[in-house]
């Protein structure tokens, strides 16, 4: 019986992703048509490390979308712990893995203190995360002295989480056969899906996830179950600033040249695009994890079809507003129709059942 | 209740730290030296440059120099930084104004009593004795020059740049198409804009400028447009970054790509990762800005006129100071330079802290 | 299951021991006395019936039991220790649960999930992770013990209302509770659930666990309860043992008068039909066309259980929510109804059952609230609010409904439920309705207001008005209609006449499902 419940969870869970995937594929097929080169190993490898990168932004903005609240900071956390993270490195030359565990435990910190602000002081998390937004985009110019930084030539172990690639890497020589070569994954996508798996995980396997899942639809409900209901909260907001504080790093290995004052601008909108089109209702209580890397997916290869099929520069973010509107717009309608089918088949039901009793009467 | 107790506090620190500042700038004055001021737009790393100049000068020059950095880069700093310098019987101030419109009339007030140079970012209303500054349009001929020498037989580029509203891409872009399109030399830019339409046809056919793609100043889409660049177009030659972080946006995608030493690049400005590539045989050109040179030009001006001595100044009051082209040739004198002005102006600034 | 190894007979007459005792609790909210000095207590394995008006206080008492408000005086003994409960957790601690009376569930999550939502099974060696199979399979357990046999990892929200509420009643026996409190949970169930649940419940008593068990429907307290305590006003009025507990004893105690005095017909029912609906089709939730009629001068109401539709149908009809079909004649003649603007032009208002989110904006001022509705027409000059006017309309309405206040200007919040209430009347009342629609009008306010509730309504009729109201109270319904509608799951299931028809008959027509 419970293999069947799990097919049965299964089947229900891949037609909210269908949606997506359908969506995905479309864009993949027209931008093939128009120019076969989209999907040459070398774009693919590029698509699929930008994924790595702003996924990882998105699984974070999910989690606290889940929640029913939303995170505005996560942009200006990318710029504030790329910026430390090269300022420590090449500056301060703290060695790397110190370097590692400080930017993890500073952008958990920042995350509690956003949880902290909301459940404790009872702010709406809107404003937190707001104003979160304004103070670490103005702490990294000011730490920083708005000077750009960078790691040079040097740091290629590091470097190698962004911009490394496996199997690949495998063969110490570099003489790797040329299919291998072409093909291997970029690391911030093997990254990606290593803490997706876990975060998928967490969401539901683990008593946490369940909790987040049900506070998040009925907060009062959760309270009243003797659930913590700030406790989920907070780890909420831990992990959407650890994760953006990674990212933050990846970023800046990738980039390789860190400006304070600009670097991850906006990427908390993309990073809340990608649970959007995903499937993580900003209601709360609802999303899943695969839905979110589709999601970041779609958004990056629409950014990558813009350019490859010739869009103007101008349009690209047209393209980019009508893609989503339509796609989630087409996601709503869809259910719409359901329902209503739902409704006219009773309906029949009803009638049919009518006219069987008043047969019945005579 | 709190919240505003906070409000105060913030308030309190603020005016506390302005008053240290300004008891700095109050430090001591030698009477018989003349004084002279030089106010950066900000608290950038760009003025360490200048600063390096300072130290020199006042050997050179027999004079005082107070070098200023806005914390916040705002007006009003600039505006009380002035303030405490006319106190003090300043004989001559050299300043990057950060809003021109606004402050033109308190400029003009002020040069009735001391002379005023502008470098950098000007005042062009204000009755300054000169500005010294860069022409972005010169310095996007000097890059069109870049580009025939690069490519003398012809070929196709790229540009990958933040925004084309803002004033210097749009001048730094319209020098490069008129140097490629051989029209007779200006060093100001002459205000036409060449559209932004892809398949540029330049120089009679001879280059061709496939895009300029604008990225809105976000680093990581400035790197996925260029990607995007060596995937759609395979037979380009060069791509030019514009904006300081456009180039290592763009050496760091031709690198993933396998390309480095194969896809040439020009960039602008003086980032440590354009100028490594320069060295590296990697990147062809970097246009890089002088600061130390504006540093001298402003107060060599200034200093003569507290003496009264002549200064021969242009008609248009324009001192260009043009952008030094850096190639493999000079690479590593200039990039030692710079680095030599960098550390001394550090330590200028750490002494006078 | 700690008190299996005593005889079962034990519980139910022998008073030796209690397992809880409350003594003077107190508990006041901005404004209410909501609790004053109540004490009483429970024996093991006894059903404790719990009655009084809705705002006697029975819901905060229960709330305080569960760790959900904490009392501002008294003490609360478990099994002989003082305790402070103060948290849901503690509570659960204790092994008291509560069964809420509106639905407290995620729909987003499984049946187990939510079953064993707060206390999920986990693996011996992963203690975050919960271990599903162990999950279901003790929710399959606890199920079968209320009668709901179901695969347990379905999604909540793909089960009918009843069993959501069974489900909610699995969650309070999951905990191994030796206090169970049932806060009206026979709402909204069918006669074959309750009485399955009487049958759960005897079984609870049988294994030493005692229940506490509210509702106003006395038929009931009657049959599953050994003793009865009674509250008023947030006062403990009186207390009956088995053999003592009767309908109008309860009553007396109940409301502190005879129950008859509160409604008076005088009107007379006119032949004119003022709305018809001729197969109506309402959103969703109802799979039947409605038709109904109401003459002028008629009180129609709308009975049933909860979720059976009857919101909806008012909703449907004042526009709200857009019908998907049929036809609503007034007068004879057809209307489009598309939205709230279109039924308030045609002559019908509505008075939301959620006074404070629909009914009122209740950080506005009473006179400003009661001009609401007829700022664009009469009380405005090109734009501007004519401020006399609405003073003057504010004045004549408070003065005709009798609204109690310190002034026309101060906040509609400040005042009691009932008075509230009356504002919601008299915005509407100040449009002149021809038709008047009203959702639960009487829930949470006290006796006297809803007596004088009633004689508007009266007196409205009088005066021709065609009046359709919802409501769950049969001592209402059975009292102010002049034609009874019974609707369950969204279909009418039967019509009533309120002279000859018992409370029984209602509750047989409002169960009456298609299976």
């Amino acid at each position: 019986m419970n293999k069947n419940n799990r097919m049965i969870e299964y089947i229900r869970s891949m037609k909210r992703i269908g949606g997506i995937t359908f969506l995905l594929s479309l864009i993949i097929l027209v931008t093939a048509i128009i120019n076969p080169q989209f999907l040459s190993s070398y774009n693919i490898r590029n698509i699929l490390r930008w994924t790595g990168l702003f996924g990882l932004l998105s699984l974070g903005a999910a989690f606290v979308v889940i929640t029913g609240g939303i995170d505005l900071s996560i942009g200006s956390v990318v710029g504030l712990i790329g910026s430390i993270a090269a300022y420590l490195m090449v500056h301060a030359q703290w060695p790397v893995w110190v370097v590692l565990i400080f930017i993890i435990v500073l952008s958990a910190t920042i995350g509690l203190i956003h949880g902290l602000l909301i459940t404790k002081i009872h702010m709406q998390a809107f404003v937190v995360t707001l104003c979160g937004l304004f103070v670490y985009r103005g702490l990294a110019r000011y730490l920083m002295d708005d000077r750009t930084q960078g790691y040079g030539t040097g740091f290629q172990s590091v470097r190698f989480l962004a911009s490394g690639r496996l199997p690949s890497a495998f063969w110490t020589d570099g003489q790797a056969p040329k299919f291998i070569l072409n093909w291997s994954i970029p690391m911030p996508f093997i990254l990606l899906l290593a803490i997706a798996v876990l975060m998928a995980i967490v969401l539901n396997k683990t008593i946490y996830g369940q909790h987040l899942k049900a506070t998040g639809r009925n907060e009062c409900a959760s309270r009243f179950s003797g659930i913590h209901t700030d406790n989920v909260l907070i780890i909420a907001y831990v992990i959407s600033s650890t994760l953006a504080g990674l990212g933050g790093l990846l970023f800046s290995l990738d980039l390789n040249t860190v400006q304070p004052s600009s670097m991850g601008n906006m990427y908390e909108l993309y990073a809340i695009a990608g649970c959007v089109v995903g499937g993580v209702s900003l209601r709360g209580g609802d999303g899943s994890i695969l839905g979110v890397i589709l999601g970041t997916a779609i958004v990056r290869v629409l950014y990558n079809a813009i350019n490859v099929a010739g869009v103007s520069t101008q349009l690209e973010q047209v393209v980019l507003g009508l893609v989503i509107l339509i796609g989630v717009a087409a996601d709503e309608v869809v259910r719409m129709i359901a329902a209503q089918r739902k409704v006219r088949e009773s309906m029949i039901l009803a009638q049919k059942a009518l006219e069987k009793s008043k047969q019945a009467e005579t | 209740m709190k919240s505003r107790l906070f409000v105060v506090f913030m308030v309190l620190l603020l005016v506390v730290s302005v008053f240290t500042v300004s008891a700095g700038a109050q430090k001591e004055a030698v009477a018989e030296k003349p004084l002279i001021g030089f106010i950066t737009n900000g608290p950038y790393e760009f003025w360490t440059y200048s600063a390096a100049a300072v130290e020199i000068l006042k050997k050179d020059l027999d004079i005082d120099v107070e070098f200023l950095l806005p914390p916040n880069g705002l007006p009003e700093e600039q505006k009380r930084f002035i303030e405490s310098l006319v106190t003090r019987g300043v004989d001559g101030i050299g300043i990057s104004v950060t809003d021109p419109d606004n402050v033109t009339p308190f400029l003009n007030e002020i040069m009735e009593t001391v002379p005023m140079v502008m470098f950098d970012s000007d005042a062009p209303n204000s009755n300054r004795l000169a500005y010294v500054g860069m022409s972005n349009y010169a310095a996007g001929r000097m890059a069109g020059q870049a580009v025939t020498e690069v490519l003398p037989n012809g070929g196709e580029f790229m540009i990958i740049v933040g925004r084309l509203d803002a004033q210097n891409a749009i001048e730094r872009r319209q020098g490069m198409i008129d140097e490629l399109n051989g029209e007779p030399y200006v060093a100001q830019y002459p205000g036409k804009m060449t559209p932004n339409t892809p398949n540029l046809k330049l120089g009679g056919g001879k280059w061709t400028l496939l895009e300029t793609r604008t990225d809105g100043g976000d680093q990581s889409k400035a790197k996925s447009n260029s990607e995007d660049a060596i995937l759609k177009f395979p037979q380009m030659d060069l791509m030019v970054g514009m904006w300081s972080y456009s180039s290592p946006a763009i050496i760091s995608a031709v690198a993933d790509a396998g390309l480095l030493g194969k896809m040439k690049i020009i960039g602008f400005d003086m980032e440590n990762e354009l100028l490594q590539a320069v060295k590296d045989g990697n990147a062809y050109a970097a246009l890089g800005q002088d600061p130390f040179t504006y540093a001298v030009r402003t107060i060599e001006i200034l200093a003569k006129k507290a003496r009264g001595e002549a200064v021969s100044i242009p008609a248009d009051k324009l001192i260009d100071v043009p952008a030094l082209k850096i190639t493999g040739q000079n690479i590593d004198e200039v990039w030692g330079k710079y680095k030599a002005q960098l550390s001394d102006g550090n330590k200028y600034l750490e002494a006078t802290k | 299951m700690k008190n299996e190894e005593k005889p079962s007979s034990i519980g139910h007459d022998l008073p030796e021991e209690y397992v809880l005792e409350v003594k003077n609790i107190s508990k006041s909210f901005p404004g209410v006395r909501a609790l004053n000095d109540v004490s009483f207590n429970l024996k093991v394995g006894e059903t404790l019936a719990l009655v009084g008006e809705n705002g006697a206080g029975k819901s905060t008492m229960m709330k305080i039991l569960a760790g959900v408000y904490v009392p501002d005086a008294g003490e609360i003994i478990i099994e002989g220790n003082a305790v402070s409960i103060g948290s849901v957790e503690r509570a659960t601690q204790f092994g008291v649960a509560l069964v809420h009376q509106e639905l407290n569930l995620c729909d987003n999550l499984s049946i187990a999930g939510n079953v064993f939502l707060g206390r999920e099974p986990r693996y011996r060696h992963l203690k975050k992770v919960i271990d599903f199979d162990k999950m279901n399979n003790d929710a399959t357990e606890v199920l079968n013990r209320v009668g709901l046999h179901l695969n347990p990892s379905i999604i909540l929200k793909e089960l009918p209302i009843s069993s959501q509420q069974l489900v909610e009643i699995s969650k309070a026996l999951s905990i191994n509770a030796k206090v169970v409190m049932f806060d009206e949970p026979t709402s909204s169930l069918s006669e074959h659930e309750t009485e399955q649940l009487f049958k759960v419940i005897r079984d609870l008593n049988q294994n030493g666990i005692s229940c506490i068990y509210i509702s106003h429907r006395l038929g009931e307290v009657k049959e599953v309860a050994d003793r009865v305590i009674v509250l008023r006003d947030g006062k403990l009025s009186g207390s009956l043992n088995k053999n003592e507990i009767d309908r109008d004893k309860m009553i007396r105690l109940m409301v502190g008068r005879d129950i008859e005095k509160m409604y008076e017909k005088r009107h007379l029912v006119t032949d004119k039909v003022r709305l018809q609906l001729e197969d109506l089709i309402v959103p969703k939730q109802a799979r039947f066309p409605v038709n109904l009629s109401v003459r002028g001068g008629e009180i129609v109401v709308l009975s049933g259980l909860i979720g059976a539709g009857r919101s909806e149908l008012l909703h449907t009809i004042f526009g709200v929510d857009k019908s998907w079909g049929g036809r609503i004649l007034l007068d004879g003649k057809e209307v489009t109804i598309k939205k709230p603007v279109d039924a308030i032009h045609a002559g019908m208002v509505l008075v939301p059952e959620d006074r404070k989110l629909n009914g009122l904006v209740v950080n506005m001022e009473v006179d400003n609230n009661i001009a609401l509705p007829g700022l664009c027409d009469n009380l405005s000059k090109k734009g501007f609010i004519e401020k006399r006017k609405v003073a003057e309309l504010a004045e004549r309405m408070v003065q005709k409904l009798d609204i109690r206040l310190f002034k026309t200007t101060q906040f509609a919040e400040s005042l009691s439920g009932g008075n509230q209430q009356k504002v919601v009347l008299a915005k509407w009342l100040a449009m002149n309705p021809t038709l008047l629609l009203l959702d639960e009008p009487t829930r949470g306010i006290d006796v006297g207001a809803k007596a004088e509730i009633y004689k508007l309504l009266e007196d409205l009729a009088q005066l021709g008005v065609a009046i359709l109201v919802a409501s769950s109270e049969l001592q209402e319904v059975l009292g102010i209609a002049d034609r009874i509608v019974v609707m369950c799951e969204g279909r009418i299931t039967g019509e009533l006449d309120p002279a000859s028809c018992s409370e029984e008959d209602i509750m047989k027509l409002a169960t009456e499902r298609l299976v």
